[in-house]
């Protein structure tokens, strides 16, 4: 990715935020602030939320707003599972398609969260990974997880987590909702968001720091961009999302923002396996 | 070569300790330092002591860290010492007119040509950012230490005993302990964290070996330097002291300089200057950095041809160690150190008239201004130089560091913990600072820019020594290095995972060595290697040329003097009958003041 500084100039958030948002993880503006890793903890937190969720070989598991599909194809080279990745951003699916070697067990669709493209009760694990918290109707895409696992199945949510009230209004923004501040959600809201579609809450890990690092490195990538950007709007533009990212990170440090992982049984009656 | 300390060389197997067995040099050095303990120090010397003075210790805050992932023997282990970069960088580097014009002014010397022969074998120069090569390294003389307890040796502060010692945890803290025959029970402070210490350990590498040993292996470490035979780093910084007169008499002085009379005082020669140079020449090879130190180097009626007698040897970083008083008073001083390109070593301790008080005796904050302005004007790159104490100036690291990237002749700040051995004021040896206390202190006063995770301990010496980030910084704000490339990856740190870029990985490496300053050329070139081979923009390579430095550097005393440490020192001083002495054995273990003793008895060529 080297070359010149990517255009970060801000897409139009307020007519579509759902599009928008999945539009914003395939840019490269977006790529590059992250270093290429979207989501907290990266690698190993993915493999911990898989085992958390028992994700093992021959398990189905869909990833939900799965991006350029890097976490399905972890999980299926990693576990040997079958993982099928559904992203409501056609280009991440190209490029996730391109980037499944032949042989893979793993399919990528384009789709909503909100009405997932699949049948009922057909996977064993339905894996949302630092995405519910940008879905504007959060019970619904719930209980489209909920439907297409199966009884005894498992949902495992990785994300951020939000004391609203203790938030500064700036965080409150659109802006930040693509940045999975804003409506983001507080643990026992997004625990009685699972029990509402029936499902039994397993497992809860608080990875806080993990998100605190990511929430340093963004930071700091904006604050390089701003010295080098060419002053004027775009400077002014960097510089308001970097004050963004430190409001981010003092939040984080207080308390107000953090990031979980948590699992929850799909109601039934036999267990898993 | 005339090895005067070593003539009462007493004839015993090497596998015998010397615990015992205080030499000459422990009688003469270290009874006036014992002195001095009594004098300055809440001496600590029983086991029931020791415990009282714990209880009122606060326990240090556990690292969020979690467990280091890299063992030793991982697959990703590389020469991150070696110095294979270093002959490219010179074939690029031009005489400049005006350094000839100073040596004519110096005089006409011994006009000895560059040593072209040297890295002829090397190759031609390319012209890309792919210039910095690593080389691999020999896993089996590897020395660290991951655990604790760890056995070590050091020597009664009291007596110079040398003593089997252990880095013990306590309370989350490394402690050195030893105990001396005579003065019982001896604990020291040797870090602040022991999970930092722990982490730090992870960078350890194998050093990379002199080119020259210059003394045997007979008393055993700390009693045996120059460069010994177990030695197990070269020398990545040569200090030279070339005086010990100094215009100033500060309350804090390592060195035990000053204005009055000094009965053992000396003044090298400018011939006795180059053959030290010589020297360190001949042990390293191509010596990466070399710093003219004293007493106040810049009182010498010779320095500038001492400066440029280091140039003249095409040693890369040349330094002066200076307190600023002829740099802010003499308006052709700096002019005439920017026609050498010679890097300023600025002794800068903070703002308040405490702080000057405390640390020189004098209220400097004017002549520092001066100083700092004069260099600005005439393009001399400074790096300041702190010695923090406890109670003292902990509270301006933060203004330092912010005034020095304000500043526009300033790209570094080091931070030294102040060192308890010559003149220093009372303290309690378990509650000094070390670079944890530093880095923590400097965080927290500067929150916007410094995480404790941007502070990498250097490989090239003992990790726990020296801790620097590099910084990409603009005059507003300032980034450090870390915080934007997985430096641990690029280093090789992170088990079973390939260095994702061996060029990269060398410049790296290469930045976060002893040798390295900001704002000089190689450290310029280094960082711009980097920033384009992890894909910063290409904006930022222009950017990259000005990075800035900050160091937290720990150099050790009587009190915890480690051998464990001191084998992998990279910092040495060169006396004047050529040995390179690691800088805290001549600090610690008596060598200054032989080394005076010998000046002033004329023992010395």
């Amino acid at each position: 990715m080297n070359g010149a500084l990517p255009d970060l100039s801000p897409l139009d958030l307020e007519t579509d935020p759902k599009g928008c948002c999945a539009r914003l993880y395939e840019s490269d503006a977006v790529r590059w602030l992250l270093d290429d890793r979207l989501h907290p903890g990266g690698e190993p937190l993915t493999l911990r939320i898989a085992q958390l969720a028992g994700v093992s070989s021959g398990a189905r598991v869909v990833d939900v707003a799965c991006g350029s599909g890097v976490t399905a194809l972890l999980l299926a080279r990693q576990f040997g599972c079958e993982a099928v990745g559904v992203d409501l951003g056609a280009r991440a699916i190209a490029q996730a398609r391109r980037a499944a070697g032949a042989g893979e067990r793993v399919s990528f669709l384009v789709g909503d969260a909100e009405a997932l493209p699949l049948p009922d009760a057909g996977f064993d694990v339905a894996l949302s990974e630092c995405s519910l918290c940008t879905f504007p109707d959060k019970p619904r895409a719930i209980a489209e997880m909920a439907r297409v696992v199966r009884a005894g199945g498992s949902i495992a949510i990785a994300d951020v987590t939000a004391d609203p009230d203790a938030l500064p209004a700036a965080l409150r923004t659109a802006a930040a909702q693509v940045a999975c501040v804003a409506d983001a959600r507080g643990v026992e809201e997004y625990v009685a968001l699972l029990r509402d579609a029936g499902c039994e809450p397993l497992a809860i890990e608080a990875h806080d720091a993990e998100l605190r690092a990511m929430a340093d490195r963004v930071e700091a990538r904006l604050r390089v961009a701003r010295m080098v950007a060419p002053p004027g709007e775009q400077r002014e533009r960097i510089r308001e999302a970097a004050t963004l990212a430190r409001m981010a990170i003092e939040a984080i440090a207080r308390g107000s923002l953090g990031y979980v992982l948590i699992t929850a049984r799909v109601s039934g009656s036999q267990p898993a396996g | 070569m005339e090895l005067v300390a070593l003539d009462d060389v007493r004839h015993r197997p090497l596998d015998e300790p010397e615990r015992d067995a205080p030499g000459a040099l422990e009688a003469d050095g270290l009874n006036r330092r014992h002195r001095q303990a009594r004098r300055h120090g809440r001496e600590v010397r029983g086991k029931d002591e020791i415990r009282a003075a714990l209880d009122h210790l606060q326990l240090a805050p556990q690292s969020a860290r979690g467990p280091a992932e890299v063992r030793r023997g991982d697959d990703v282990e590389h020469d991150l010492g070696r110095r294979g970069d270093v002959q490219r960088d010179w074939a690029e580097r031009p005489q400049s007119a005006a350094d000839a014009d100073v040596e004519r002014q110096a005089g006409a010397r011994d006009e000895r040509g560059p040593r072209g022969d040297q890295g002829a074998g090397e190759g031609g120069t390319e012209r890309t950012c792919h210039r910095f090569v690593l080389h691999g390294w020999d896993t089996s003389r590897v020395a660290a230490r991951l655990t604790l307890p760890a056995a070590t040796r050091s020597i009664c502060p009291h007596c110079g005993v040398g003593l089997d010692a252990e880095l013990i945890e306590r309370d989350g803290r490394v402690i050195l302990r030893r105990e001396c025959p005579e003065h019982g029970l001896i604990d020291a402070l040797a870090y602040g964290d022991s999970d930092r210490w722990r982490e730090a350990q992870r960078y350890d590498r194998p050093g990379a070996a002199p080119l020259l040993r210059q003394t045997v292996t007979d008393r055993g470490c700390p009693r045996d330097c120059g460069i010994c035979p177990e030695h197990a780093q070269h020398t990545c910084l040569g200090i030279i002291e070339v005086n010990t007169g100094c215009n100033l008499d500060c309350p804090v002085c390592f060195a035990e300089s000053g204005t009055g009379h000094q009965p053992d005082g000396y003044s090298l020669s400018l011939a006795q200057v180059e053959s030290m140079l010589d020297a360190f020449v001949a042990a390293e090879g191509q010596p990466e950095a070399v710093q003219l130190s004293g007493g106040e180097p810049s009182i010498h009626p010779e320095i500038l041809g001492m400066l440029a007698a280091a140039k003249a040897r095409e040693i890369p970083l040349v330094m002066l160690n200076t307190n600023g008083i002829r740099l802010a008073r003499d308006a052709r001083f700096a002019p005439a150190l920017a026609a050498l390109g010679v890097h300023v070593y600025l002794q800068f301790d903070g703002f308040d008239d405490a702080t000057h008080l405390a640390i020189r005796g004098r209220r400097l904050q004017a002549i520092k201004r001066a100083a700092l302005d004069n260099c600005a004007a005439a393009g001399v790159g400074v790096s300041l130089a702190a010695a923090v104490e406890r109670g003292i100036n902990e509270h301006e690291l933060g203004a330092i560091v912010r005034f020095g990237v304000e500043h526009p002749a300033v790209n570094g700040v080091f931070f030294q913990p102040v060192t308890h051995t010559g003149r220093h004021p009372a303290f309690n040896p378990l509650d000094r600072l070390t670079n944890v206390e530093v880095i923590r202190g400097l965080c927290a006063q500067l929150p916007e820019w410094f995480l404790e995770d941007d502070f990498v301990a250097v490989p090239c010496c003992s990790p726990p020594c020296r801790s620097p980030p590099y910084a990409l910084y603009d005059g507003e704000d300032l980034v450090p290095l870390p915080r934007l490339i997985d430096v641990d990856r690029y280093l090789g740190f992170v088990a079973n995972r390939a260095v994702p870029d061996l060029e990269v990985a060398a410049a790296l490496s290469g930045l976060f060595s002893a040798s390295a300053a900001g704002g000089t050329q190689r450290t310029g070139d280094r960082l711009e290697c980097v920033a384009c081979g992890v894909g910063l923009p290409d904006e930022l390579q222009q950017i990259a040329a000005r990075g800035f430095m900050v160091v937290a550097q720990d150099f050790q005393d009587e009190w915890t003097l480690d051998v464990g440490k001191l084998r992998k020192c990279c910092v040495g001083e060169i006396v004047p009958d050529g040995r390179i002495i690691p800088f805290c054995a001549y600090n610690a273990a008596g060598y200054r003041a032989q080394v005076r003793a010998d000046l002033a008895a004329g023992t010395t060529p």
